[in-house]
C-alpha cells in the first residue's frame, strides 16, 4: 500500500468516525424520545387502571346505595301506601291515618321519597332519574376517562414502538459504517449510503412522529357524554341528544356519543338520524357488533331490507351466536319475501337458542336472561309484520311502514303466523325443559270464550256471559273451552300478553288433572284484591300443554 | 481478488447478521410491549368481571329480599280464612295486594318455581352470562396472550444468540488467511440460517 493510499484509507477511517459519531447522536436522541414515549405510556395505563377502579367503586357503591333505596326505604313505604288503599276502600280511615303517619315518617329515609325525585301528586318515585343523579353519571364520566386514557396510551405505545425500531435501524447502520472499514474496494460505499439513507430516513420519521396528534377526548366533551348517558338512561333523549350534540361539538369523532345520540333518536323514532349516528359510529371506529345490531335493525324499521340483511352478515360474522341479530335477519329477509332464506335464518336462531340452554345445563349453569327476551322479541316483531301487513297496527306495533314492504303479502302473513307459534313452543320448551318441543299437538280445543259470571242475589252462580270487551276496574275474567284428547299430568303453561308484553306474575304453570275430554273453564284473575284490576289493553291468553301452544284467544279492557 | 471477495462476501453476511439481529431484537421488544398491553386488558377484564359478579349479587339479593317480603304477605294472606268474617277478608286481601305489588315491582316473577320459592341461582347465573354477552369479563384469555407474548420474547431474544454467535464466526473468518476460515464462514453462515429460521418460526407462531 503506498503512502497515498494509505493517507486515503485514514481520511476514510476518520470520515466514518463522523458518521458514527454524528448516528451515536441521533441513536441517543432516539433512545430519549423512546424512554420518554414508554413513560407516557406507562403514565397513562396508570391513570386507566387507576380510573377503572374507582368506576367499579362507584358503581358498586351507587348499587349497594340504590338497593337501599329502592328494596328497603321505597318497597317499605309502597306497602305501607297499599295498606292505606284497602283501609280506605273498605272506609277505615283510623287505620289509614295511621298507616299514613307512619308511611310519612319514612320520607326523611331516602332522597327517593323526596323532591325532586317523588312526585306527590302521582305519589311516585322516578328511580332512574335518582340513579343517574346518584352515580351512573359519574361512573360514566370515571369509565370513559378509562377508555380514553387507555387509548392514549396506546397511541405513547405505538410511539415507543417505532422509537424502538428506529434504534434497532440505527444499530443496523453502526454496522454498516463499521463494515465498510473491512472492505477496500467500492462495495464499501454501498455500505455507507445504505447507512446514510436509513439515517436520513430515521431522521425524517422520526421528525413526524411529533407531529402525529394523539386524540384524548376533552374533559368537557367526556362531561357532556355522561350527562347525555344520564339523561337517556331516564328515557329523556330529546335531552340526551342535546347533551350528546355538545359533546360531538367537542369533538367529532367521539364514537361512544355517536352510538348513544344514535339510540336515542331511534328512541324518539328518528330512523334517519339514527342510521347516520350508527354509520359515523362505525367509521369513528368502533365497529362491535351492537352498533351493528342497531344499525340493522334501524335500516330494516327505514325498509332499507338489503342494507340491513348486509349490516346484520357482518354481526353475524363477527358473532354467529347473536339470537337477536339472527332474527332480525330472518326478519328482513321475510319482508323482501324471500320465505325459504328467512324459513333458514328462523331454524339457525332456534338451533342457536337450543345450542346455547343446552350447552349451559350440561356445565349445570343457565343461559343468558337476554335469550327469552329475544326469543319473545322475535314472535313480537312477526306480530308486529303481520299487523303491518294486514293494517291492524297497534301502538306497540314496530315495523317498516308498509308501503316498503313489496312482495307477497299473504305468503309472508302465512309463514310469519306459523313462525310465530314455532318460536314461542320452542321458548317455551327451553325455558321449562331446556330441550326443543317434541311430538304433536293431538288434542283440540275448542275456541276460547271470555266470559264473566253471573251471580244471584245470595251469590250464587247462574250462568257465563260472553265478555269479550271489558270495563275498566274488571278484576275476573274467565275463559271457557272445550278439549279432547288432553291427558292428566300433561305440562300447562297459561300465558298473558297485555298489549304485546307478557305479563309474567299471571304466567300459571301446573299439570292438567282434568281428564281427557270436556269443558273447562280458568280464572284470569286479581283475587281477593282491593286495588289490583286490569290495566286498559289487549289480552291475549295462550294455552300451552306439553309445550305446543294449543289455543290462544283476545280479550280487552277499555275505558267503559 | 479472491481474497478480497471473500472479504466483500463475509462482510455482506456479517451485515445481514446485523439487520436480522435488529429485527429480532425490535420484534422482542414489541412483543414484550404486547405482553404488557394483554396484561393491561387483562386485569381491566378482571376488574370489570369483579364489578359485574357485586353488581349483580347486589341486584338479586335485593329481589330475594323483596321475595321473602312476598312470601311472608303471600303465606299469611293465604293462611286468613277470608269467610271468617269481613275484617279478616279485608286482611286477606291487604296482605295478597301487597305480595302482589312486590311480585310485579321489586323482583322479577320469572324466578318464582312451581312450588313458590325464588330460583337464586338462576337469576345470579342468568346474570352472569347476559354480563357477558356484551362486556369482556373474561381476564384468562388476556393474561394467556400476554403469557405467549413473553414466552416469544423470551424465544426471540434467544435467537439473538444464534446471529450473535454467526457474528463472531463471520468476523473470525475475515481474520484469518487460511483454510479454516472457510469452515468458519461455513458455520457463520449455517448459524445465520439457523437464526432466520428460529426468528421467523416464533415470529409467526404467535
Amino acid at each position: 500500500m503506498t503512502n497515498r493510499e494509505i493517507d486515503k484509507e485514514h481520511r476514510y477511517e476518520k470520515f466514518i468516525g463522523v458518521l458514527i459519531a454524528l448516528t451515536t447522536i441521533f441513536a441517543a436522541m432516539t433512545t430519549f424520545l423512546e424512554n420518554l414515549s414508554s413513560n407516557e405510556a406507562d403514565r397513562f395505563e396508570r391513570l386507566a387502571q387507576e380510573y377503572s377502579i374507582r368506576a367499579t367503586t362507584e358503581s358498586l357503591n351507587g348499587a349497594i346505595r340504590f338497593s337501599y333505596d329502592w328494596q328497603g326505604a321505597f318497597q317499605t313505604w309502597r306497602e305501607l301506601d297499599l295498606m292505606i288503599t284497602s283501609a280506605e276502600e273498605v272506609g277505615d280511615t283510623a287505620r289509614a291515618d295511621m298507616f299514613r303517619a307512619t308511611r310519612d315518617q319514612l320520607t326523611s329515609l331516602s332522597p327517593l321519597l323526596q323532591e325532586p325525585y317523588f312526585d306527590r301528586a302521582s305519589e311516585w318515585t322516578s328511580p332512574s332519574q335518582y340513579e343517574a343523579d346518584l352515580y351512573i353519571v359519574e361512573s360514566t364520566i370515571l369509565w370513559e376517562e378509562f377508555e380514553n386514557k387507555s387509548s392514549v396510551a396506546n397511541a405513547w405505545d405505538q410511539i415507543a414502538n417505532t422509537f424502538v425500531l428506529q434504534l434497532t435501524l440505527y444499530a443496523v447502520v453502526l454496522s454498516l459504517y463499521g463494515l465498510s472499514t473491512t472492505i477496500s474496494n467500492y462495495v464499501r460505499w454501498i455500505f455507507v449510503g445504505l447507512g446514510a439513507l436509513i439515517s436520513i430516513i430515521n431522521l425524517f420519521w422520526g421528525a413526524w412522529m411529533f407531529f402525529i396528534p394523539i386524540d384524548e377526548i376533552p374533559e368537557t366533551a367526556i362531561r357532556s357524554y355522561a350527562q347525555g348517558f344520564g339523561l337517556a338512561y331516564q328515557g329523556r333523549d330529546a335531552e340526551a341528544i342535546q347533551a350528546f350534540d355538545q359533546a360531538l361539538s367537542e369533538n367529532p369523532d367521539y364514537a361512544n356519543a355517536l352510538y348513544n345520540r344514535g339510540f336515542s333518536r331511534l328512541n324518539i323514532n328518528n330512523l334517519e338520524g339514527a342510521a347516520q349516528d350508527f354509520e359515523a359510529t362505525l367509521a369513528a371506529g368502533r365497529d362491535d357488533t351492537t352498533v351493528l345490531w342497531n344499525l340493522g335493525w334501524t335500516y330494516y324499521l327505514m325498509g332499507r331490507f338489503e342494507d340491513a340483511i348486509a349490516i346484520n352478515q357482518i354481526a353475524l360474522q363477527k358473532n354467529p351466536t347473536l339470537i337477536g341479530v339472527r332474527t332480525n335477519q330472518a326478519l328482513s329477509l321475510l319482508s323482501q319475501g324471500r320465505i325459504s332464506n328467512a324459513d333458514a335464518e328462523y331454524q339457525l336462531a332456534l338451533d342457536e337458542a337450543t345450542r346455547q340452554v343446552s350447552e349451559s345445563r350440561t356445565a349445570g349453569l343457565e343461559a343468558s336472561s337476554s335469550l327469552w327476551y329475544y326469543l319473545d322479541a322475535a314472535s313480537a316483531d312477526l306480530e308486529s309484520l303481520v299487523d303491518i301487513i294486514s293494517g291492524t297496527k297497534a301502538p306497540w306495533t314496530i315495523g317498516p311502514d308498509n308501503a316498503m314492504i313489496m312482495a307477497e303479502r299473504n305468503q309472508i302473513r302465512q309463514f310469519a303466523v306459523e313462525q310465530i307459534k314455532e318460536i314461542k313452543e320452542y321458548t317455551l320448551a327451553l325455558e321449562f325443559f331446556g330441550r326443543p318441543p317434541e311430538g304433536t299437538e293431538n288434542v283440540t280445543v275448542s275456541p276460547f270464550r271470555f266470559v264473566q259470571e253471573v251471580l244471584d242475589e245470595n251469590g250464587d252462580f247462574v250462568e257465563y256471559v260472553d265478555s269479550v270487551n271489558n270495563s275498566f276496574g274488571t278484576k275476573e275474567i274467565g275463559v271457557l273451552f272445550d278439549f279432547s284428547g288432553f291427558k292428566d299430568g300433561q305440562h300447562e303453561v297459561w300465558k298473558i300478553y297485555v298489549n304485546g308484553v307478557e305479563d309474567i306474575p299471571l304466567r300459571v304453570e301446573s299439570d292438567w288433572s282434568v281428564g281427557e275430554n270436556g269443558s273447562a273453564i280458568k280464572f284470569i284473575e286479581y283475587a281477593f284484591s282491593n286495588n289490583f284490576v286490569f290495566a286498559r289493553g289487549e289480552y291475549v291468553v295462550e294455552l300451552y300443554l306439553d309445550s305446543r301452544l294449543v289455543q290462544s284467544g283476545t280479550f280487552y279492557v277499555n275505558d267503559n | 481478488m479472491k481474497n478480497d471477495r471473500f472479504e466483500v462476501f463475509t462482510s455482506f453476511l456479517i451485515a445481514v447478521v446485523t439487520i436480522l439481529g435488529a429485527i429480532t431484537a425490535w420484534r422482542a421488544s414489541v412483543a414484550s410491549i404486547h405482553a404488557g398491553d394483554a396484561d393491561f386488558d387483562g386485569l381491566s377484564a378482571s376488574i370489570r368481571s369483579q364489578e359485574e359478579r357485586v353488581l349483580n349479587s347486589v341486584r338479586a339479593y335485593e329481589h330475594l329480599r323483596a321475595y321473602t317480603a312476598y312470601f311472608r304477605y303471600n303465606e299469611l294472606g293465604y293462611a286468613i280464612d277470608a269467610s271468617s268474617s269481613i275484617h279478616a277478608n279485608r286482611e286477606k286481601s291487604e296482605l295478597l295486594d301487597i305480595a302482589l305489588d312486590l311480585q310485579y315491582l321489586f323482583f322479577p316473577a320469572r324466578y318464582l318455581n312451581r312450588d313458590g320459592d325464588y330460583n337464586l341461582q338462576r337469576e345470579l347465573e342468568e346474570r352472569w352470562a347476559l354480563s357477558n354477552e356484551f362486556k369482556d369479563l373474561n381476564p384468562e384469555p388476556h393474561f394467556n396472550r400476554g403469557d405467549a407474548f413473553r414466552e416469544k420474547a423470551n424465544i426471540l431474544t434467544l435467537s439473538l444468540i444464534i446471529f450473535a454467535i454467526s457474528f463472531f464466526f463471520l468476523a473470525l473468518s475475515q481474520a484469518l488467511n487460511n483454510f479454516f476460515r472457510y469452515i468458519f464462514a461455513g458455520i457463520g453462515g449455517m448459524a445465520l440460517l439457523g437464526g432466520l429460521c428460529a426468528m421467523l418460526i416464533f415470529e409467526f407462531s404467535v
